[in-house]
């Protein structure tokens, strides 16, 4: 059974607003009862899409949507972010050598790699029309 | 995002650096600028303390490793104290842990200077 925990939610893309979204994020897991070492994953994950979403998709752009929707799935929760930016496909980047990437720093990449860590399914919804749907998906460990 | 700096009197080019808050992309690049101005000062041994960092995005992790490649230049060395859990745990997740000298207190990271 499916459950919205917040149904499309808009935030303005401003890197101060990331912390307004892992608050979203952690008051939505937390009256699911979800263990807080999942809560902080989800929450860690959702900031790293956001910033890639601020910094790459709108380019900085300070005044744009970010739309944040949470479900309860049961046994699973997920997160849909979507934006209005240029199509961008995370899943596209491949993880980084981490030794090449302190070696030579390579400045892209680490966030997605770590997205990729954090949760246990990323989908990226290659039928939106305009602008990215991302979600996150997370399998839940027993309640804390 | 807090940012403290200490001086040792008859060392020079250490300084150690006191990180305060949440280390997101809104602060990295503050922090960032800042710790490159230390190194531009001949703070070529740097300690970062990151007992008092409360959130940490891989902007945070990705300034650590800009960093600690800008001291190698220089032939410096970055060392990282106090991890707490917060930060701990993202060193591990994103399996870093071990590409960084980190210890407990200030005077071990201060004596493994060579």
């Amino acid at each position: 059974m499916e459950k919205f925990l917040v149904k499309r939610e808009k935030f303005i893309s401003k890197k101060i607003n990331l912390e307004k979204i892992r608050e979203c994020v952690g008051k939505a897991l937390e009256k699911k009862s979800v263990h807080e070492d999942d809560i902080y994953r989800m929450q860690l994950a959702t900031d790293e899409a956001c910033s890639n979403i601020i910094m790459h998709n709108y380019d900085e752009d300070t005044n744009r949507p970010i739309f944040i929707s949470i479900k309860d799935l049961g046994d699973k929760v997920s997160i849909l972010i979507e934006d209005e930016g240029d199509k961008f496909n995370p899943l596209d980047i491949t993880d980084p050598n981490l030794d090449q990437y302190i070696e030579k720093y390579k400045k892209n990449g680490l966030g997605v790699y770590l997205m990729r860590r954090l949760v246990d399914e990323i989908r990226y919804h290659t039928a939106a029309e305009q602008g990215n749907k991302i979600e996150l998906i997370k399998y839940l460990s027993k309640s804390k | 995002m807090g940012f403290d700096v200490k001086n040792i009197e008859d060392k020079p080019e250490i300084a150690i650096v006191y990180l305060k808050g949440r280390l997101d992309v809104h602060y990295s690049s503050e922090v960032e600028t800042q710790i490159n101005k230390l190194i531009s000062e001949g703070k070529k041994k740097l300690v970062i303390s990151l007992n008092d960092v409360e959130y940490l995005s891989s902007s945070g992790l990705r300034i650590f490793i800009a960093i600690s490649r800008t001291l190698k230049e220089v032939n410096g060395q970055l060392k990282l104290i106090k991890l707490n859990e917060t930060a701990r745990k993202i060193f591990k997740i994103v399996e870093l842990i071990d590409m960084f000298d980190i210890y407990e207190s200030e005077e071990e990271a201060i004596n493994s200077f060579m």
